[in-house]
């Protein structure tokens, strides 16, 4: 069972790529108004993030391309996760949100007896 | 566009104050100058006025676009542009978690006996008990302890390149130990040649990214299968949290799967239609042996943690080292639902050692039988040079060497009352010939659930979480009090709790309390994968065998870890 869902996993993992492959073509660039609108809501975004009481949103990077809102970056805790999109998605002007945040998991992973 | 029109008032200007201080001696010339120069004149002015109407024009599509939308809150204008001081000052990040523990290993009363078949070379004869071994050594009680929990410190960049629509990324990680000085592990249950405080000792890597076409990484990483369940786990640090039990297949202290992979090339991603999105991860085994015995090439370690000896064991990585490592996660994910399916393959893992010390009554008879899976030919080269080591030890296996794998699925939601549940379904299996079977403790399944309930506006969170490790195949028999009339009694109950209150966005104070129970042949802990002090199996077995190894630690099987921890956690 596992070598069958970890082929299944490879497959589609593949399936994904070539989907992509295929899916990105190149949009037409912004405009300078579009830009500007864009650097607009991410001011907005990011300063709606900045002022929530809960979230730290230092190391949260926030873009946005034609209303559509990138998150990028990374917070500490899933609750984080949930809350940082529902900041931004509740901005006005925002069309979507897209969400490539990661969690901060650093530090010592492993421990110190061996068996 | 302001600065573009006045070069051009400038060159106007300019052009102007030539073309009224005409020379006297080329009268002809000069006339068909002027008239150039004015031409020019009449050009630049076109150009100004171009310039001018563009300019006029996308404001008033700015006032019409703005009019359509709701008006931003006053709080939201466009902040100002981040000085490059600013930006690298934001590079720096970290956590800082010290916490206050009182945890005791729950195997104060246990005894301990020889076990035997009634005839020894017939598992069908029947099991006697023999007599009566040691009880645990040491401190059994209440231990109180200050522990450094996920401490690090780190630095990230971006840098864009020229010309591309390439970043290239940098990251620099350390773990730091809060509670006491940093240096090398080398206690009596572990040895390693890794520093904490050092920089590398966490996520570090370099690559390059791409918003369409994801991102690339090549350094030391947590692998997919680690960092597409993590967010499962509420407990991240703390006692009991699920890496007691989730990628640890032994039930010992040391986390398996999911942990970082040294010498590692990461791709991650897009997220595709803003739901899908993967991450593939390779770590090259660099070990110059097959059977992966060896420190990899660039690497302090063996692969898999710890350096060759740890834990009294012969100077070798026979107690989990692998080759290469494979990982990847699909993962999907909407506004309120994550669900994930991730893997991970470990190469050839060599687990040799597992024989070393062993209670198993079948390993008894490959022992008397003088069986070709043992390994003799280093057992009696050491017993030549430290006779001693015969009354502590028995020989290795010779050919445990096999590949891991660990499967999981696993799922997130978050209600709209602000209730995060997380279910996690995991299975590892250990691909060992039907002859090694008996001892595989490395295949079995775990099943993980919590709940988190936000209160308070999220200021504060209270979170319960269950987790079921199910029996292995094997058991190598390493405890102490093995009963082997108890085989396949090793499955185990995590249960932990946790509150968490938000001092402000940056500090937090937690207290949470964690308790695992064992079956009879089990030995799970409540720290692995962390929490900085492991509260474990192990009692305090400290005897030192002059020039070889100590005897000790002794596991207790079916110890039941109990501890309660608070602390502070404060991330910058």
């Amino acid at each position: 069972m596992l070598i069958q869902w970890t082929k299944r996993l490879g497959h589609a993992a593949v399936a994904i790529a070539v989907l992509a492959a295929s899916g990105c073509a190149s949009t037409p660039h912004r405009t300078p108004a579009e830009r500007q609108a864009d650097n607009e809501i991410a001011a907005q975004v990011s300063s709606a993030l900045r002022a929530d009481p809960q979230i730290f949103a230092r190391h949260i990077d926030v873009w946005a391309e034609r209303g559509v809102v990138h998150l990028g970056g990374y917070v500490w805790t899933d609750t984080d996760l949930f809350r940082a999109k529902e900041i931004a998605g509740n901005v006005p002007g925002v069309a979507r949100v897209v969400d490539d945040l990661q969690l901060e998991r650093d530090g010592i992973d492993n421990s110190p007896v061996s068996r | 566009m302001t600065i573009r029109t006045n070069v051009l008032s400038v060159a106007v200007a300019a052009v102007a104050g030539l073309a009224i201080t005409p020379t006297t001696s080329q009268a002809a010339d000069e006339d068909a100058q002027i008239r150039a120069l004015q031409q020019q004149i009449q050009e630049l002015s076109k150009q100004v006025d171009a310039l001018s109407r563009e300019a006029r024009e996308r404001k008033e599509r700015e006032a019409q676009t703005v009019a359509g939308t709701p008006k931003p809150p006053a709080a939201t204008k466009e902040a100002p542009a981040e000085s490059k001081f600013d930006k690298f000052i934001k590079g720096f990040y970290g956590t800082l978690d010290v916490s206050l523990d009182d945890t005791t290993k729950g195997l104060g009363d246990m005894t301990a006996f020889s076990w035997g078949y009634a005839n020894p070379l017939d598992p069908t004869s029947g099991i006697v008990r023999g007599g009566q071994k040691g009880g645990p050594v040491g401190r059994t009680g209440y231990i109180a302890a200050i522990s450094s929990n996920g401490s690090n410190v780190g630095y990230r960049a971006t840098h864009h390149i020229a010309d591309t629509n390439l970043d290239f990324i940098l990251q620099v990680s350390t773990a730091i130990d809060m509670a006491a000085a940093p240096g090398l592990n080398n206690t009596w249950t572990k040895s390693s040649n890794t520093v904490t405080g050092a920089i590398g000792l966490g996520d570090t890597f370099i690559g390059f990214k791409n918003k369409d076409w994801g991102t690339l990484k090549v350094g030391t990483m947590y692998a997919p299968l680690k960092t597409a369940t993590d967010r499962l786990n509420p407990f991240v640090g703390m006692l009991g949290n699920n890496s007691v039990m989730v990628g640890n297949t032994g039930g010992d202290n040391r986390v398996e799967f999911g942990t970082r992979l040294d010498h590692s090339i990461r791709y991650e991603s897009p997220k595709f239609g803003n739901l899908v999105s993967f991450d593939l991860q390779y770590a090259l085994g660099q070990n110059v042996n097959q059977n992966n015995v060896t420190i990899p090439l660039g690497s302090v370690d063996c692969a898999g943690g710890n350096a060759p000896g740890s834990g009294n064991l012969p100077l070798n990585c026979d107690d989990g080292g692998f080759g290469d490592a494979f990982s990847g996660a699909l993962k999907f994910e909407t506004k309120s639902f994550y669900v994930t399916a991730a893997a991970e393959l470990h190469k050839d893992v060599n687990r040799n050692s597992d024989g070393i010390g062993s209670n198993s009554l079948q390993y008894n008879i490959l022992f008397l039988q003088h069986s070709p899976l043992l390994d003799w030919g280093t057992f009696d080269s050491i017993v030549a040079e430290f006779p001693g080591y015969a009354a502590v030890a028995t020989p290795a296996y010779l050919t445990d060497i096999a590949n891991e794998k660990d499967f999981r699925v696993g799922a997130q939601y978050k209600f709209p009352f602000g209730l995060t549940v997380d279910a996690l379904w995991e299975e590892m299996k250990r691909d060992l010939p039907a002859e090694l079977q008996f001892q595989n403790e490395r295949q079995r399944n775990t099943t993980w659930l919590a709940f988190t309930q936000e209160l308070n506006g999220g200021t504060d969170t209270v979170s319960a979480g269950w987790g079921h490790a199910g029996a292995t195949v094997g058991d190598p028999a390493g405890e102490h009090n093995y009963n082997p009339n108890f085989d396949g009694k090793n499955q185990a109950n995590l249960y932990t709790i946790a509150w968490i209150h938000k001092l402000d966005k940056q500090l937090s104070w937690y207290i949470d309390g964690a308790m695992t129970v064992n079956d009879g042949n089990a030995h799970f802990d409540i720290g692995a994968g962390g929490h900085g002090i492991k509260t474990d199996c192990h009692d305090g077995t400290n005897t030192v065998i002059t020039d070889f190894s100590s005897a000790g630690p002794t596991t207790w099987g079916g110890c039941r870890e109990l501890g309660v921890s608070t602390g502070v956690n404060y991330k910058f």
